[in-house]
């Protein structure tokens, strides 16, 4: 693809807004639309994707948002019309300030990441409407099969120490992604493609940076159809060559004065460097940490400390609401599952498990363990919020039928050990499920653990609950969590049934053809009762009525250049 | 006097040495501290082989004692190391820094010594004035108030008058004078932080130092549960003095009771309390915990959890030793006070 | 209001209880001695009626209230006092935010929290006694080094304390198992001996009969395992070895008290040494001292042990801390009154009899001394109260989903603000009981005083 046209975006110093409005060609580059796209948006139509589903695909492979809200009959949202914006002011917000600040490529919190987005950008953005929008970029192609992507850098970026951001400065980056032997370096699973198994670093010739043109030029491995997705992530910031995260070199509008983990951190808006996207509002932004007690980042809202949260935990927001802030919320594909370790005796025995999964109502669970605020699951972990989502008949909790299996199969009083985490909607959840089997007539003991002993061992536990975050296809996570012997497969799944159709699911790209499967998947997983998957989880945060154009991100990003505070 | 200062303090010497060790052992031959360490340098979820591997690699590299020995060498000479999660050094000024020069323990000592000493300035006179208005006038009308009040306090630990402060003093809905505005009315004045009546905060936020506000709460609720206790022990003294042969016959020579009281039975009356202000020094840390991460108030004792909970192996040996510190000063010092303060004792 | 008529009206058979009590009591003041005299101190009464109101509402908890302590019911989540449950009753104190009903939580809280700081105390106290007596008696290098610990304890901050505990104890059981073999061995030795040694004869078989139960209570735990008829068997034999030798001491003052004191103190060696010792455990950690121990050694040894002897209980935990927290008060006040006591008349008979020197400050000073110890007992049981709530607090101690109130008030205290209903009734709970106990000690206090 040497052909690679420029882009529509580059070369002008747009406002933030705009990116998403100037465009009206169809792709970002200009390049032909990607093959498989008309049939996304044809499945999208007619409605069996999803249209979120469908922007997040589409986009994902060049699409302009516009244009693929055009193919859905639909207009773009506009940008939040900034025409009454106020300048000035401090936006104070409530956020863990983590160790670990020194590289992005390692950061494992998504408070890292925040902590970092106001001075190190992305090379694309997932915006909070499922879409992925082009930022350090101006746009990028894929080749028919996905195995060639070819990013074009935005022009007139600059570095705050005044260097012009540039196509060996993003291919460095993206080398150090590839870096699979570097402890907790999660990206190198996002461009896995691109990873030389032997060497664990990029494959030679992988990345082509030409500087000229300003182009780096991808050539996967393997076909990728995420690794767009991946470079939204959030730890797919650029930094500066050779500088660390704590030395503040990036190319967004502020600049970090202060950084203290456990404490705080406060940003200046970077008055000396002229920034890509233009002007924003507010003056400097300070993010305090209050620990990780949810009582005090209420106290803090009540105190008028804060005019923002990162989240607000599903318990607490009747309680932030109640004191008048104003909510925001994001419907995502994140859950958790009650899982049995199928190993392990006694959830070896079909029998038990199925009888614990109907001793227990997970409408119930929704209202006890995440205050309501969510829709109910069919434990089978695919929902709603994915394209190939088959709906099967509802299931329902049936106690004396629950009762009488596990008295017949000489369980009644059995002391099973449940393990969980010991906080939020996780402990709440657990505990609803503990307290509905102990009705059922076993014996439950609870074993409540902080996250630092949890995670060690989480999959091997031998029933204990675990959450989720979504991911966009439905085939994702079962892929990675009840594939036979993969890596997360903390229900020890083996069924080789259930493999098989997996592969052909994710082998088939027709949305209809694979639903069809689904339904076999989702109805094997149901038999199987490796789990109870009570519901899929939306996020909140608050915030003061002043903040304005702040949107709760699905995965707790900050985007605070469009966020102004009308005082 | 002096040889048994100076044997108090090489027998405190020989506790932290114990101390430290003790901790050092229990934390380095236990899975759970271990892996919760390598937890810190490798992130959440990694699993159990690659933590025991870094384990391996990084901290069961030499014997037991010679990395007691390593650290002990170390600490003595002020290099306490650095914070797993703080990220930074935990003692000491350093000036080739940009940021944050003074080390984590200094700032949180700081911010607790203050909440500390407002706790014991306000607590100690208030103690004494009560314990001597009830223990004068035994079995009076006073007394039995005072004396009331004062149990009730001790019954009353920091998490329990804390939360009830909260809901009392620092929420809108259910605070007990309805004059505080509602939510919209207070954002539209578009003040964040202002102090309105009787409204208080429940979050101390230090990062532009410590106002009033930061300190009212925690103050308010340690003193709560301390002052009782004192309270109490200086009345018994109290009354005991008044109960005595000399103070007797000093009424009854004709003495204005006014001037016995304060020339003659308070110095003496105060002796047994000095013992136990001094002793309260250990119930502090505790209590300092509680109130510091009911608070958010960022001090040595929410350091204290924080580094223990995801056990931050150096921050929990330098808040040990601190601790101990404290307590045997404390320790030291009312011993030593109680000697000079008795003149019996001071014969001897 | 009709709330508050319907939960004196729920409290039925705790007033009965109560009135009983008096009704007894009050005639009977005069001929039940301490316990009699109490009832010339106002304060007194009502601190030991308080105390009296939480044992009733414990022991009839499952009469009190209407919903189990772990029953969730999504109707009552967060609910206020009087939210009605789609089954009809009415949940008097409101719902959690787990649904489960306030007010009868409370009383199945009182079943976590006065068992547990009772025993909790009652531990602490055999380990303060059992150290204090002798460092006092025997005075001088004893003393030094008994003191030592004691003060270098209690010089440890207790919040730091618990963290560890409850950290390094969570899963590998090597905290109660060093408690288990190392503190509680010397206990045994030291009751045994003053129970034997008297140099009279015929009580050799109780030192044997003592010290043989440690022994039983492993090897009936370890054939147990192999087939349960096996243990019960084994502890069934030292029963009888153990009743027939008390039996035929020949001192009837001596064979009731060993009969009732030696199964209580192996009941409490069962609870702390359930898991028993591994050498193999032991071993890399001896080793890893001078040596060079990998992880997976210390994974093996421990993985071994908690396989095997894995603690089922949470409260294990939290006696530990609490032993670890006052044993060292307690000791230093038997170590005080022993001091006092020692030089007394009755002290010096009894030595130039020829006791033996156990025998002397088990039943010579250590019942003169019962005054101090008992008010001393009721202000630690008042303040273990307040530190079980602690652990609650931090999320420590127990269970989330038990009822005690620490836990009660840690999980509502996120939601305080806008639903108070959650932490103040479990914080006034235990505001009354520790208040009531306060009260009873400073009655028995001012009753030891008038003696």
């Amino acid at each position: 693809m040497s052909q690679t046209q420029k882009s529509v975006l580059s070369g002008t110093s747009c406002e933030l807004g705009d990116i998403l409005t100037m465009v009206d060609k169809r792709t970002l580059t200009g390049a032909p639309l990607h093959p498989s796209v008309d049939g996304f948006a044809k499945a999208a139509r007619e409605g069996r994707m999803s249209r979120r589903e469908f922007l997040a695909q589409a986009t994902a492979l060049g699409v302009t948002a516009t244009a693929a809200y055009g193919m859905l009959g639909l207009a773009a949202p506009e940008a939040k019309a900034a025409a009454h914006a106020k300048k000035g002011g401090r936006l104070r917000v409530s956020m863990l300030i983590k160790a670990n600040f020194t590289d992005a490529r390692i950061f494992d919190w998504s408070e890292l990441g925040n902590a970092a987005r106001h001075f190190l950008e992305p090379l694309v953005r997932w915006t909070p409407d499922f879409t992925f929008t082009p930022y350090l970029l101006s746009g990028w192609t894929a080749n028919g099969d996905a195995t060639q992507y070819v990013l074009t850098v935005r022009e007139g970026v600059k570095w705050n120490n005044g260097e012009a951001l540039t196509a060996s400065h993003v291919a460095w980056n993206i080398e150090r992604w590839a870096e699979a032997d570097v402890d907790g370096n999660s990206m190198a699973a996002r461009v896995a493609s691109l990873v030389d198994s032997d060497t664990n670093k990029a494959t030679a010739g992988s990345i082509v940076a030409d500087d000229a043109a300003g182009t780096v030029t991808l050539n996967l491995n393997k076909p990728d159809i995420a690794i767009i997705a991946g470079m939204a992530d959030y730890p797919a910031l650029i930094q500066y060559p050779g500088s660390s995260v704590m030395d503040g070199i990036g190319t967004g509008p502020f600049r970090m004065t202060n950084y203290e983990p456990e404490v705080g951190a406060s940003y200046d808006r970077n008055d000396d460097h002229a920034w890509w996207g233009g002007e924003v509002y507010l003056d400097g932004i300070d993010y305090i940490d209050y620990g990780t007690d949810p009582a005090a980042v209420v106290g803090a809202f009540e105190a008028g400390e804060i005019h923002a949260n990162f989240e607000t935990q599903a318990e607490q927001v009747d309680t932030v609401d109640d004191l008048g802030f104003q909510r925001h919320e994001v419907a995502t594909g994140a859950t958790i599952v009650v899982r049995m370790h199928t190993d392990t005796a006694p959830y070896d025995n079909k029998a038990l498990r199925q009888a614990i999964v109907k001793a227990v109502s997970n409408e119930d669970l929704l209202a006890l363990g995440n205050n309501g605020l969510g829709l109910v699951a069919e434990n089978h972990h695919v929902g709603p919020v994915h394209e190939e989502y088959a709906k099967l008949p509802p299931i329902s909790r049936d106690l004396d039928a629950a009762k009488k299996e596990i008295a017949d199969l000489g369980f009644a009083g059995t002391t099973l050990d449940l393990y969980s985490l010991d906080a939020d909607y996780r402990l709440l959840t657990t505990d609803a499920v503990g307290a509905q089997l102990e009705e059922a007539g076993l014996n439950i003991n609870r074993i409540v653990m902080p996250g630092s002993t949890f995670w060690t061992n989480w999959t091997t536990h031998p029933f204990s609950s675990t959450n989720w975050n979504g991911r966009p296809l439905g085939t994702q996570v079962l892929s990675l969590a009840y594939r036979s012997g993969v890596k997360w497969n903390e229900t020890a799944y083996a069924n080789p049934e259930f493999d098989a159709l997996l592969d052909k699911a994710e082998a088939t790209a027709d949305v209809e053809a694979r639903r069809a499967i689904m339904a076999k998947i989702e109805a094997i997983m149901q038999d199987d009762a490796i789990m109870i998957q009570p519901y899929w989880r939306s996020l909140f945060s608050h915030t003061t009525p002043e903040v304005q154009g702040y949107r709760m991100h699905q995965a707790y990003e900050h985007h605070f250049e469009g966020v102004w505070l009308d005082a | 006097m002096f040889v048994f200062a100076i044997r108090r303090l090489l027998l405190a010497f020989l506790t932290i040495l114990v101390l430290t060790a003790t901790i050092f052992t229990l934390i380095n031959t236990n899975n759970n501290t271990l892996r919760t360490i390598a937890i810190n340098e490798l992130g959440p979820q990694t699993p159990a082989e690659d933590l025991d591997s870094w384990i391996d690699d990084n901290i069961l590299t030499k014997p037991l004692v010679v990395r007691y020995g390593e650290w002990l060498s170390g600490f003595v000479v002020g290099d306490w190391g650095t914070s797993s999660v703080f990220r930074r050094h935990i003692f000491g000024y350093d000036s080739s820094l940009d940021r944050n020069q003074w080390g984590v323990i200094n700032e949180r000592l700081y911010y607790t010594g203050m909440l500390a000493l407002w706790v014991f300035a306000i607590m100690v006179p208030l103690a004494l004035l009560l314990g001597v208005l009830a223990g004068v006038k035994e079995g009076s009308l006073r007394d039995r108030g005072i004396s009331s009040f004062a149990i009730m306090t001790t019954a009353t630990p920091e998490y329990i008058s804390g939360i009830l402060f909260m809901v009392m003093l620092a929420s809108r809905k259910y605070h007990i004078f309805h004059n505080i505005p509602d939510i919209p009315t207070w954002i539209s004045t578009g003040q964040m932080a202002y102090l309105d009546g009787f409204y208080f905060k429940a979050v101390a936020n230090l990062r532009n130092g410590l106002d009033f506000d930061d300190l009212f709460l925690p103050v308010l609720t340690m003193v709560i549960y301390g002052v009782g206790y004192i309270a109490r022990m200086t009345r018994a003294s109290m009354a005991e003095v008044m109960n005595s042969q000399y103070v007797r016959t000093a009424i009854l020579k004709g003495l204005p009771r006014r001037t016995v009281i304060l020339r003659h039975a308070l110095r003496n009356a105060l002796i047994a309390p000095f013992t136990v202000i001094m002793l309260q020094f250990p119930w502090m840390l505790t209590g300092v915990v509680i109130v510091e991460v009911m608070f958010a108030y960022k001090g040595f004792g929410q350091a204290l959890f924080v580094a223990s909970t995801n056990m931050d192996f150096n921050m929990v040996m330098a808040c040990s030793v601190i601790s101990v510190v404290v307590v045997l000063l404390t320790q030291l010092i009312s011993d030593l006070g109680y000697v000079l303060l008795n003149p019996r004792l001071r014969l001897r | 209001m009709d709330v508050f008529v319907s939960i004196v009206a729920h409290l039925w058979p705790v007033w009965v209880s109560l009135a009983l009590v008096f009704a007894i009591s009050w005639p009977a003041r005069h001929v039940t001695g301490l316990y009699g005299k109490l009832y010339d101190n106002p304060i007194g009464v009502l601190g030991l009626y308080i105390c009296l109101f939480w044992i009733f509402g414990m022991i009839f908890a499952g009469v009190i209230g209407d919903f189990g302590p772990e029953i969730q019911s999504v109707a009552l989540r967060k609910k206020g006092p009087g939210a009605v449950d789609p089954s009809g009753m009415v949940s008097l104190l409101g719902g959690d935010v787990a649904g489960r009903d306030i007010f009868s939580r409370l009383f199945y809280g009182a079943r976590v929290v006065i068992p547990v700081s009772v025993t909790a105390t009652a531990l602490a106290f055999v380990v303060g006694i059992v150290a204090g007596l002798p460092a006092g008696y025997f005075g001088r290098r004893t003393d030094a080094i008994l003191s030592f610990m004691a003060n270098a304890i209690l010089a440890f901050p207790v919040i730091l304390l618990f963290i560890l505990i409850v950290l390094i104890a969570r899963d590998g059981p090597l905290i109660p198992t060093l408690l288990g073999t190392l503190g509680f061995a010397p206990v045994f030795f030291i009751m045994a001996a003053a129970f034997g040694l008297r140099g009279r004869a015929g009580q050799t078989g109780i030192l044997v009969a003592t010290l043989l139960l440690p022994v039983a209570i492993v090897a009936a735990w370890l054939l147990g395992g192999l087939f349960w008829p096996l243990g019960w068997l084994v502890m069934a034999a030292w029963a009888v070895f153990f009743v027939t030798r008390t039996i035929n001491c020949g001192d009837s003052r001596l064979a009731g008290f060993v009969l009732v004191a030696v199964p209580l103190l192996g009941f409490a060696y069962s609870r702390v040494a359930f898991s028993l010792p591994d050498l193999s455990a032991i071993a890399p950690l001896v080793a890893g001292l001078f040596g060079e121990v990998g992880s997976q050694e210390y994974n093996q040894a421990e993985g071994l042990v908690s396989t095997l002897f894995i603690p089922r209980d949470a409260a294990l935990n939290v006696f530990i801390a609490v032993c670890f927290a006052s044993a060292p008060g307690v000791f230093r006040l038997v170590r005080g009154l022993t001091l006092e006591t020692k030089t007394r008349d009755y002290v010096a008979a009894a030595q130039t009899r020829g006791e033996n020197t156990w025998f002397i400050m088990i039943f010579e000073i250590l019942p003169n001394v019962r005054g101090p110890l008992i008010v001393d007992a009721a202000l630690r049981i008042g303040y273990t109260i307040i530190l079980l709530g602690t652990l609650g607090f931090f999320g420590l101690g127990l269970e989330p989903t038990s009822p005690d109130w620490g836990t009660m008030i840690n999980i509502g205290r996120g939601a305080a603000r806008s639903f108070p209903h959650m932490v103040i009734p479990p914080a006034l709970a235990l505001m009354s009981l520790v208040l009531g106990i306060n009260m009873l000690a400073d009655g028995l206090r001012e009753m030891s005083l008038k003696d």
